[in-house]
Parts: C-alpha cells; sequence; structure tokens
C-alpha cells in the first residue's frame, strides 16, 4: 500500500513536470497580436448559378516591419490607436495583421480586402503570381488585373491558403500582392487588394505566404520558417 | 534434437553421455502429448494461426484503397511477407512459451534461491544448421518477390504520359509537359503509364501520391522520375512524405484518376488548346 | 563496513592531492560553462552582427565556448596541462581523482573511477529519458485530435526532432554508459577502464553536449526532424547551430568511450580470461563499440559541414551552389544504421547474460552468438542506402541493398535461436530480468517481421516516410533495446547500489510497459497502413481512432516509466540488502563484494572457464578461482589458469 502511494506520487509529479513543460510550450503558440480576427457578416448575393450565399469581408495587412505599430480600427500604420503588429516583433521582418489566426464561416463568400505595404522581389516558382480559387474579379488599387496575375518579379506576398488533410472537396486559394513601389515606409499608400472567394468545409485551415521574403536557402528560413508572421490558421466553423 | 549432437565445451567431454542422458528427447519417447516436441507444436501453430490471420485481414482492411497496379503489389506483399513470417516469428514464440510454461516452477518469481541448474546444453549443431538454411530460403524468397515486383512496377511502356511534379514549400504543384497547364489538383488519365519528374524549387520533399503506391523525393536542381500505373477511377491522396519545413502537415492535396475522355476535357477546361492536348495525350505513343 | 568505505577511510591523502581539482566540481563546471560561453557570445556579436534571436555565428560561437568552459571547469584537461607543464600527476593525485575519500560529492566531480562514471551515466540517462518522454507526451497529446491546434506547427516541429535526437543519444549511452562502464571492467577482471580520464572524458562530454540541443528551443527550435535533412537544415533557425554542436560534441563522447571500451577489453582482461571466455555483454560491448567508431565520424562531417554551410556560407548542401542534399543524406545514414546496432547490440548481451542466469543454463553455442554479433555489425555498415530506397538516388543499388538488408535477417535470427536457445530446458527462475528478456523477444519479433517490408523496395515506396516507419524503429528501439536495459538495470542493480529491487512495484511497472508498448506502436502501424505521414501536426480525420490508441498507449508508458523510476530510487535508499551474488551468477562482477572496492578485487582474479557453467562439473564453483596473494598486489596465478 505504502508502495502503491509511492508510485502513484511519482506518476503524479512526473505527469505534472509534463504539464507544465507542455503549458510553456503552448504558450509559445500565440506569437500574433490580437486574438482571432472574425470576418464580418456583411449581407447575401446572387451567385452566378442562383445559389445565394452569405457575405463576409475580411481586411488583411502586411508590413514591412513586425516591430511597429499600427491602428486597429483603420490598419494604417502607428495611428491614434497604435497596436503592436506583432507581439514578438523582429526587426527586419514582416508579418501580416491584424492576425495571424481567422475566423471565417463556411460555404459562405469572403471578401477580401488587403493592403499591403511592404517591399519585394521575384518569387520562386512565378504561377504562384497568378490568382488560383478566387470568384468574381481581382483587383489591385481599384482596377482588374489580367488573368495571368501580376508580375511574377514584383511581388510583395501571397495569400495562399489550404485545407487541412481529409477536407473534401479539395480547397486551394491564392493570391500575390504586387510590392510597394518606390522605398516603403509606413506612411506609403498601401497596394489595395480586394478579391472574394467562397469558403470550403469546415475545419482548420492554413494560410501562408509564398513569396520568399525571409533568408537562407529558397528564402523561406527565419520569418518564414517562424509560425505567426508569414503563416497562421483560419478556422472554418 | 537427437542427444548425439549435444556440444559440451572442451573442458566436460567427458561428461557428454551424462548431458545426453538428462536431456529429454525433443521427438521421442512417452505419449505423443508429453513429448516437448508436441507442446512447441500447439503453441506454434496456434500463434502461425493467429499471424496468418492478421496477415490476411488486417493489411487489406486497413490499408489506404488501391488506384493502381503498384499499390495493388504493395498489398499483396503484405500479406505473402506476413503470411511467411508467421510460421517463422512463431518458432520463436513456441519455444518461448513452452519453456516458461513447462520448466518455470510455480513460485519461482518470488524465491530468493535460484532452482537447480538446468542442463548443460551449450549447442546443437542439427539445429542451427536447419535454423541458418531456412532464413537463407526465406531470404532469397524474399529477395527475389522484391526484384520481381520491383522490375515489373517500373519498366516504361511506350506510350507513357510524362509530367512534371513541383514540390516546395509548402504546396505540390503539377505542370502537364507541352500543355503548359499548371494545377494543384493531380488528374490522371487511367490504364496510361505515368512518368513523374520530380522536382522542388527549395528544400528536400518526398512526392507521395499515397494510393498509387509509389514515391520519390523531390530534390532541388534536378529531377528524380518515378512510374505509376493507375488502373481504377477515382480520387486519391498526395502527401510530402519529407519534413520539408513549417507547414509540412499541410503540403498534401488530391488527385482523381478519370476516363482519357474527362482527361482531356479537364485539360480543355483548364485552358489547353485542342492541339496541345493532342500533342500531349498522343505524343508519347 | 563494506570494503570500499575500509579503503576510502583507511587511505588519508596529502591535503594537496589533486591540486587545483580539489576545487573543482560540477558547479565550478557551471560558471565556467557559462562564462566561456558568454565571452563566446561577445566574440559572435562582434563578428557577426546578430538579430535578436541570436546569429548562426554567435549561437555556434556561444554553445563552443560553453562546451569547452564546462570541460576546462570540471578539470577535465588538468592532467594534460599539467603533462605539458612537466608536474605530472603523482599517484595521491590520482587516487584523488579516482574519487577517494569524497564521499558522495565525487558524483558530481570529474571522477576517474569507472564505477563513479556508470551511475553518473545511468542517472543522465535516466534524465534524459525523462526530457525526452515530455516531448513524446507533448507529441502525443498534439495529436489526439486531427484539428489540435495546441502547439504550433513550429513548436511541434522542434519537439518532434529534439525529443528523435535526445532519446537516440539516450538510447546510445544507455547500456554502453552505465554498464559497459560499470560492469564490464569487473566481468573482465580488471581494475578500472584502460583510459580512466577519458572515461570520465567521454561522460562530462555529452553533459556538456545536452544544454545546447535543449537550449535550441529558445532560438526557434530545429524543424527538419533528428534527421535534419539537407538543404532544409541549413535554411532551419540557429537553433540547428546548436543541435549540430550537440551531435558533434556527443560523437566525440561516443569515440573516446568506443576506444576506451575497445582498448580495455584487449588489453586489461584478467589472467585466464581468454577472448573465447569473455561474457557475451563484453562481446556485446566492444563490436558496439567498434561499429560506432565507424559509424560516429560520418555524423561528425555531416555536422559540421552543416555548421560551416550555415555559419561562413559554405556550400557542401546548397544545390544552387554545387553542394547536394544526398551528400548529407549518405552521410547520415552510414552513421544512423549502424548506430541502431550500437543500441542494439549491448542491450542484446545484457539479455544473453539475463537468459543464461534465470534459465541456469550455459549460453547457447556462445561461438555462433559472437559470430552473429559479428556479421550483425558488419552488415550493418553495408546497408544504409535502404533509408534512401525513395530518394531516387541511385536506382541501380535498390536491389543490393534488399539484399544486404534482408540478409541481416539471417544472424538477426541466429541471435534469436541462441536465446530461445539457452531459455530451452532451462529451470527458469521468474524475476524480473527474466520478465524483461521475454518482453523483448516478444517485441523484437515484431520489430524484426516490420522491418522486413521496409527492407522490400516496392512496399517501402508506401511505407516511407509514414508512421509506419516510426512504428517500426520505436519497436525495435524502445520494445526491443530499451527493454533489454530496463532488464539490464534489474539485473544488476543489486551490484550496482548494493540493494535489491523492489520487484513488486518492478511488476507493476513491467506490465504498465508492456501493454503500453502494444498499445502505442500497434495504434501506430494502424496509421502507417492508413497512410499517415510522419512528423504532422495536423492530419486527415481519417487517422483519428488509431491515433487515440497510440496516445492512450503512450501515457500508459510513460506512466510505467515512471513507476519503474520510482522503484529503482525507492529500492536504492530503503532496498533491502544484497549479497555480492544475489542471482548465484558466475560471471566475475558477481564473485567481488558489494559495493565493488575501489579497485574491484581485493584478490586479483584468475579465470580458468567461461562464465555460463551451469549444470556442468563442479557447478557450485564460479568463474573465478581466487588464488589468496600476500602484502603484493598482483597476483601471478595457477598455472592452470593459463590454460
Ligand atoms: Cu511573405
Ligand atoms: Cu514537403
Ligand atoms: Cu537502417
Amino acid at each position: 500500500m505504502k508502495r502503491a502511494i509511492g508510485a502513484l506520487v511519482t506518476v503524479l509529479i512526473g505527469a505534472a513536470i509534463f504539464v507544465a513543460i507542455g503549458i510553456g510550450f503552448h504558450a509559445q503558440k500565440y506569437q500574433s497580436v490580437a486574438p482571432t480576427t472574425k470576418a464580418v457578416d456583411t449581407g447575401t448575393t446572387q451567385m452566378v448559378n442562383g445559389k445565394s450565399l452569405k457575405v463576409y469581408t475580411l481586411n488583411l495587412y502586411s508590413y514591412p516591419d513586425s516591430t511597429g505599430t499600427f491602428d486597429a480600427s483603420t490598419g494604417a500604420p502607428a495611428g491614434t490607436k497604435p497596436v503592436a503588429i506583432h507581439k514578438n516583433g523582429n526587426p527586419g521582418w514582416p508579418a501580416y495583421g491584424p492576425s495571424n489566426v481567422f475566423q471565417i464561416p463556411a460555404h459562405a463568400l469572403v471578401k477580401v480586402h488587403w493592403e499591403q505595404r511592404d517591399s519585394g522581389g521575384s518569387l520562386n516558382n512565378s504561377w504562384f503570381a497568378k490568382p488560383t480559387g478566387t470568384v468574381g474579379p481581382v483587383t489591385l488599387n481599384g482596377k482588374e488585373i489580367p488573368a495571368s496575375g501580376i508580375d511574377p518579379s514584383q511581388v510583395g506576398h501571397t495569400f495562399t491558403v489550404r485545407a487541412e488533410p481529409g477536407v473534401d472537396p479539395h480547397f486551394f486559394l491564392n493570391v500575390a500582392a504586387p510590392l510597394n513601389p518606390g522605398n516603403p515606409t509606413d506612411t506609403s499608400t498601401p497596394q489595395v487588394m480586394e478579391f472574394s472567394f467562397v469558403s470550403g468545409n469546415k475545419g482548420l485551415y492554413e494560410w501562408n505566404c509564398e513569396f520568399p521574403c525571409g533568408n537562407g536557402i529558397g528564402g523561406f528560413g527565419a520569418v518564414m520558417s517562424a509560425y505567426g508572421f508569414m503563416s497562421g490558421y483560419i478556422h472554418v466553423v | 534434437m537427437s542427444s548425439e549432437n549435444i556440444e559440451i565445451d572442451e573442458f566436460h567431454e567427458g561428461k557428454r553421455e551424462e548431458v545426453a542422458k538428462q536431456v529429454e528427447p525433443f521427438f521421442k519417447g512417452g505419449p505423443i502429448w508429453k513429448r516437448p516436441f508436441f507442446g512447441v507444436f500447439i503453441i506454434w501453430s496456434f500463434m502461425t494461426l493467429i499471424g496468418v490471420l492478421i496477415g490476411l485481414f488486417v493489411p487489406v482492411h486497413v490499408l489506404n484503397g488501391s488506384s493502381s497496379s503498384q499499390q495493388d503489389s504493395v498489398k499483396l506483399t503484405i500479406v505473402v511477407f506476413t503470411v511467411i513470417a508467421a510460421p517463422v516469428s512463431a518458432v520463436v514464440y513456441g519455444i518461448a512459451a513452452y519453456s516458461l510454461i513447462k520448466w518455470n516452477k510455480r513460485g519461482s518469481g518470488k524465491s530468493d534461491t535460484p532452482p537447480e541448474d538446468g542442463v548443460a546444453l551449450r549447442g546443437h549443431g542439427p539445429a542451427t544448421v536447419i535454423w541458418l538454411s531456412i532464413s537463407v530460403v526465406l531470404v532469397v524468397i524474399l529477395l527475389f518477390w522484391g526484384m520481381m515486383v520491383l522490375s515489373s512496377e517500373q519498366t516504361p511502356q511506350g506510350d507513357a504520359i510524362r509530367m512534371q511534379v513541383v514540390g516546395q514549400q509548402w504546396v505540390w504543384t503539377f505542370q502537364y509537359g507541352s500543355t503548359k497547364i499548371t494545377s494543384t489538383q493531380l488528374v490522371l488519365p487511367v490504364d496510361r503509364q505515368v512518368v513523374f519528374e520530380v522536382s522542388s524549387k527549395d528544400v528536400t520533399h518526398g512526392f507521395w501520391p499515397v494510393q498509387l503506391g509509389v514515391q520519390v523525393d523531390a530534390n532541388p536542381g534536378f529531377s528524380t522520375t518515378i512510374a505509376a500505373s493507375p488502373n481504377k477511377l477515382g480520387k486519391f491522396d498526395v502527401r510530402c512524405s519529407q519534413l520539408c519545413g513549417l507547414e509540412h502537415a499541410y503540403m498534401q492535396t488530391t488527385g482523381r484518376v478519370v476516363t482519357e475522355k474527362q482527361f482531356e476535357h479537364w485539360l480543355a477546361q483548364k485552358g489547353a488548346s485542342p492541339k496541345a492536348i493532342k500533342l500531349f495525350t498522343t505524343d508519347a505513343k | 563496513m563494506t570494503s570500499t568505505e575500509v579503503y576510502l577511510e583507511n587511505t588519508v591523502l596529502g591535503p594537496k592531492a589533486g591540486g587545483l581539482y580539489r576545487h573543482q566540481n560540477f558547479g565550478t563546471g557551471l560558471i565556467s560553462g557559462i562564462v566561456f560561453g558568454f565571452i563566446g557570445w561577445l566574440i559572435g556579436q562582434e563578428l557577426l552582427q546578430g538579430s535578436n534571436w541570436g546569429s548562426d555565428m554567435t549561437v555556434t560561437v556561444t554553445c563552443v565556448g560553453w562546451v569547452i568552459g564546462f570541460l576546462l571547469g570540471m578539470g577535465a584537461f588538468n592532467a594534460v596541462g599539467r603533462w605539458i607543464l612537466g608536474r605530472d600527476e603523482d599517484h595521491e593525485d590520482q587516487l584523488y581523482g579516482a574519487g577517494v575519500g569524497q564521499g558522495w560529492k565525487r558524483y558530481f566531480k570529474f571522477c576517474t573511477d569507472h564505477k563513479v562514471v556508470g551511475i553518473q551515466y545511468l542517472v543522465l540517462v535516466m534524465t534524459l529519458f525523462g526530457a525526452g518522454g515530455a516531448m513524446a507526451m507533448m507529441i502525443r497529446t498534439q495529436l489526439l485530435s486531427p484539428h489540435m491546434n495546441w502547439l504550433s506547427p513550429q513548436s511541434y516541429n522542434a519537439l518532434v526532432s529534439v525529443h528523435g535526437m535526445v532519446m537516440i543519444i539516450a538510447t546510445i549511452i544507455m547500456v554502453s554508459g552505465p554498464f559497459a562502464n560499470f560492469i564490464m571492467p569487473i566481468m573482465i577482471g580488471a581494475k578500472d577502464m584502460a583510459f580512466p580520464r577519458l572515461n570520465a572524458l567521454s561522460f562530462w562530454v555529452v553533459v556538456a553536449a545536452v544544454p545546447p540541443i535543449l537550449g535550441s528551443f529558445f532560438v526557434g527550435g530545429v524543424d527538419s526532424g533528428w534527421t535534419t535533412y539537407a538543404p532544409l537544415s541549413v535554411q532551419s533557425f540557429p537553433g540547428q547551430d546548436m543541435f549540430a554542436v550537440t551531435i558533434c560534441t556527443f560523437v566525440i563522447s561516443v569515440t573516446v568511450a568506443g576506444i576506451n571500451t575497445l582498448v580495455t577489453v584487449i588489453t586489461m582482461r584478467a589472467k585466464g580470461m581468454t577472448m573465447g571466455r569473455l561474457p557475451i555483454f563484453v562481446w556485446g560491448s566492444i563490436i558496439a563499440g567498434g561499429l560506432g567508431l565507424y559509424a560516429m565520424p560520418a555524423f561528425l562531417m555531416a555536422q559540421s559541414a552543416l555548421i560551416t554551410d550555415r555559419v561562413v556560407g559554405t556550400s557542401m548542401y546548397a544545390p544552387a551552389q554545387g553542394g547536394a542534399g544526398w551528400l548529407y543524406e549518405n552521410c547520415f545514414w552510414i552513421m544512423g544504421h549502424p548506430e541502431v546496432y550500437v543500441i542494439l547490440l549491448p542491450a542484446a548481451g545484457a539479455l544473453v547474460e539475463i537468459a543464461s542466469t534465470f534459465a541456469r543454463k550455459p549460453v547457447f553455442s556462445y561461438k555462433a552468438m559472437v559470430g552473429a554479433m559479428m556479421a550483425i555489425a558488419g552488415l550493418g555498415i553495408m546497408v544504409w542506402a535502404h533509408h534512401m530506397f525513395t530518394t531516387g538516388w541511385a536506382p541501380t543499388l535498390a536491389n543490393p541493398f534488399m539484399l544486404t538488408t534482408e540478409l541481416i535477417s539471417i544472424p538477426t535470427g541466429v541471435l534469436f535461436l541462441c536465446l530461445v536457445g539457452t531459455i530451452w530446458r532451462g529451470n527458469i527462475w521468474a524475476r524480473l530480468p527474466m520478465y524483461f528478456l521475454y518482453l523483448f523477444l516478444w517485441n523484437f519479433i515484431i520489430g524484426g517481421v516490420t522491418g522486413i517490408y521496409l527492407s522490400d523496395v516496392p512496399a517501402d515506396q508506401y511505407f516511407h516516410g509514414n508512421m509506419f516507419v516510426t512504428a517500426h524503429f520505436h519497436f525495435t528501439l524502445l520494445g526491443g533495446a530499451m527493454v533489454g536495459a530496463a532488464g539490464a538495470v534489474c539485473y544488476w542493480f543489486p551490484k550496482v547500489s548494493g540493494r535489491m529491487l523492489n520487484e513488486r512495484v518492478g511488476k507493476w511497472a513491467f506490465w504498465l510497459i508492456a501493454i503500453g508498448i502494444q498499445v502505442t506502436y500497434y495504434g501506430q502501424f494502424l496509421e502507417g497502413f492508413q497512410g499517415m505521414p510522419r512528423r504532422v501536426v495536423n492530419y486527415n480525420p481519417l487517422f483519428q481512432p488509431a491515433n487515440i490508441m497510440s496516445s492512450v498507449g503512450a501515457y500508459t508508458l510513460m506512466t510505467g516509466w515512471l513507476i519503474l523510476l520510482y522503484a529503482i530510487v525507492h529500492s536504492w535508499r530503503n532496498g533491502v540488502k544484497a549479497g555480492p551474488n544475489p542471482w548465484h551468477a558466475k560471471s566475475l562482477e558477481w564473485q567481488t563484494e558489494t559495493p565493488v572496492p575501489l579497485e574491484n578485487f581485493l584478490v586479483d582474479p584468475v579465470v580458468t572457464r567461461d562464465p555460463y557453467g551451469y549444470g556442468e562439473e563442479a557447478t557450485d564453483t564460479s568463474q573465478l578461482t581466487p588464488e589468496p596473494v600476500g602484502a603484493g598486489s598482483v597476483s601471478l596465478g595457477n598455472e592452470e589458469g593459463v590454460l
């Protein structure tokens, strides 16, 4: 009996240590500034095929420096209500805002308004300059871009989304935004991309950027491999 | 285990007869159910039966569906190997379990003094030779099986279509040769061998069209090839089998095996010109 | 009062014995390591500007500084330094170095006594298993649900990588550390290892190697798995530098330990201990040691080239600049496959000792067993490319490598024959070590059979990079080697600690471990059959039942190991005192007293036969026939013994 208690205590102490370490690792996960950003309900629309879909809008920002601040209401850098772009910002590392975790409803038309403020360059695979998986026109600063997409050597970031394994049907979304011309600073006017897509089935989706804005082999080191800057989750509920 | 062949170390050559007397014969003596051979045989049969049943029924039921002749042969290989391995493993289980049942005195685990010494059996020539020969035969069977399947799977066919698979962190893109069509979904015509030319834009990935039963790594800078022969219409999965960084888990997509007609239709839908399609699908023939 | 205490207390050393080393211990090692690490960090910052996560240069130099500083602070190089300065250590210094008169404190010093090193290794191994096990639990928790969002992909990859490497380090040293150090020299009748200071070095180098790999979590982690395939590992975070420094340091330890084991067995055997009379465990240790000498340098090269690629911009593995990822993969597996046998052979050797002792029988076919071990080692160096069947590298070599891989099953089969042959007709003494032997037999057959699927090129086209592989090698390394190591701990516990292990608690642990292994890895076999890739943070819901099964098994397994830990710690303090030979075994380590005196034998042993003479003439005599000695410290032995 005494030994059984001893054994039990050992197991409990061991489990407690494991849980403590686990909580430490869990805490490491939330590196984004804000809690999950939810898409806003903005009515319904009639699709070409006659179906009516709920419409949601989602704002997306990409900043050249994750150590900066932005205005939570407009998305512009360092506004009146400055919020850190990233909790663990790193000088020279770009980041997405207002969060890296989004929530959208399943089977809805999601309109994305994306303000891109970062510099850029050439893609590893120029195929990603072309929008895939969008519905309707894709506009850049209000003008529709050609089906072949933007110039693959002038890309700022991409917003590339995939469903978690096993979500049916196959879901793939990719839109590239051009780089901010000139010498981008936080006050320059952003490149505004607008596009829509129809969300898929429920599940945990993943988004990341396919522009090599990191360093090392393929430009996918550092910021590209650090969770929460150029990557994140989308909860489709 | 005949008594003549018990080996004793050089110091105890003279004791050979004495040791031999202590050893119960393996096959001979007494009623059949009292001979060690019989006990081992019972356990062996039981374990073999379990192994064979597992081999026949478990893999086929839990293994992913098959969409190609390669995956068919993977399934067959697993069944055959399990069925071959079952009786061999069962020998070890039989001997070990029989020893435990027959020669373990109750309560020995709680005793502080050891049981008296066992028989000084230091080896057994014929047993070792039989054991070795069986292993050699099995290895030869396994090897030939593997070589036969491998060569039949990867023989290039005249009408094979060649396409390019590009892996990059963390997306697969599939290019249909001269049609210049690129897709993130892999659509293949049925009953045509397809040769994948696989390469990467950054780090090493593992191109794994799961139900096609083949895989090959995608390396940056050059391409590796692998052939598959889809033989069943339907969906299949494509996964990355080589850890490739942050979003490795999401580097997966789906594929479809369709009829030749549907395949051409799909290419046309994607924007390929009829001429390019014709060129691509008949080029190889 | 036991003899060790007599020796230790009766020997009064001068107040200056040991010199500087008197003031050095683990604490000064830590301080010096941190200071040197800080100096390294400053140098690194000067040489290359770092971001706030530290640049590769800074991180590497800091880690190297830590390793060197720690060893200097421990006093690892004192003797060499004094020799260079012409003030070589005298006898008193050496006695001090062996821990004379320091009580428990010697366990925290650079102690040259092989028994102290053995116990140090044992504690280190258990600590590493604790760390690696905690990571395993986190991985299994994340995998409970396909949508689990508990760990970020980055943390998950880092955990997977470091779990793998920490466990590999722990398993490489789990038998050859504690038992090839504590037991093996006694088994061959030696007074100590051939190179006691190298022995201490091999241990403290591992201690120095561990913090960098654990620290890698703080600089981004390692996201390339324990295999750290290039070019992904070139792209990875500075954590990768810390990983590489750990490997390079660890390789030094394995190499030094391997040389030490080999030289000890070749030169330090007692009178009459011919090679043909060596216990099988000693054979397992030296074959593993030799194999390690062949294998580990390839890893050192692979990882140091990785460091130069990352830190100073060489392009060994960067394809765009003429490098090749396949170079890394080859180097890695030239280490990687033999390493499996470096882990396995000492454990198998220990299990043979257990089989013979607890079946009360001589080992079956001694020569065949030694031959099988050598054949496994020999073939083991020719099979590495079976890990590369699906890379596309050298397709023409697929068949030859399939052949060599399948050939290994022949000597492995012989090993099985010898184990069951030893048990056959024995009078089984069902104590705890025997339980672990049976568990090993059960598990290793499963590990072996599943290995045959993987050796078949067409089947490997499905199973490569798949959870099936994970289940297979956990079955061999955990279900086989680690279970063997647990058996070895239970078997030699009375000799190491002087007390009996509480087998009641031990058997609870045993059953939890036995069941836990089956549930955990059958679950993973199922995942593999269903096609789940390895190292994924989220997965297809199709695999969830199998994953839940595996996680439940893993928690059971953790409970089992913790209870075994409790049994060990509890018995070490409160266990029933053990006599010198509680198992009535015949090998030399059981013939000397417990606790073992400083130089192992009060009377030099003379060996007249092998240690397996159960059931043979003169049953009551052991392997040892000690000659009484007078005042001298060297025994001449009798003429018979030399035969
Ligand atoms: Cu980006
Ligand atoms: Cu990949
Ligand atoms: Cu291998």
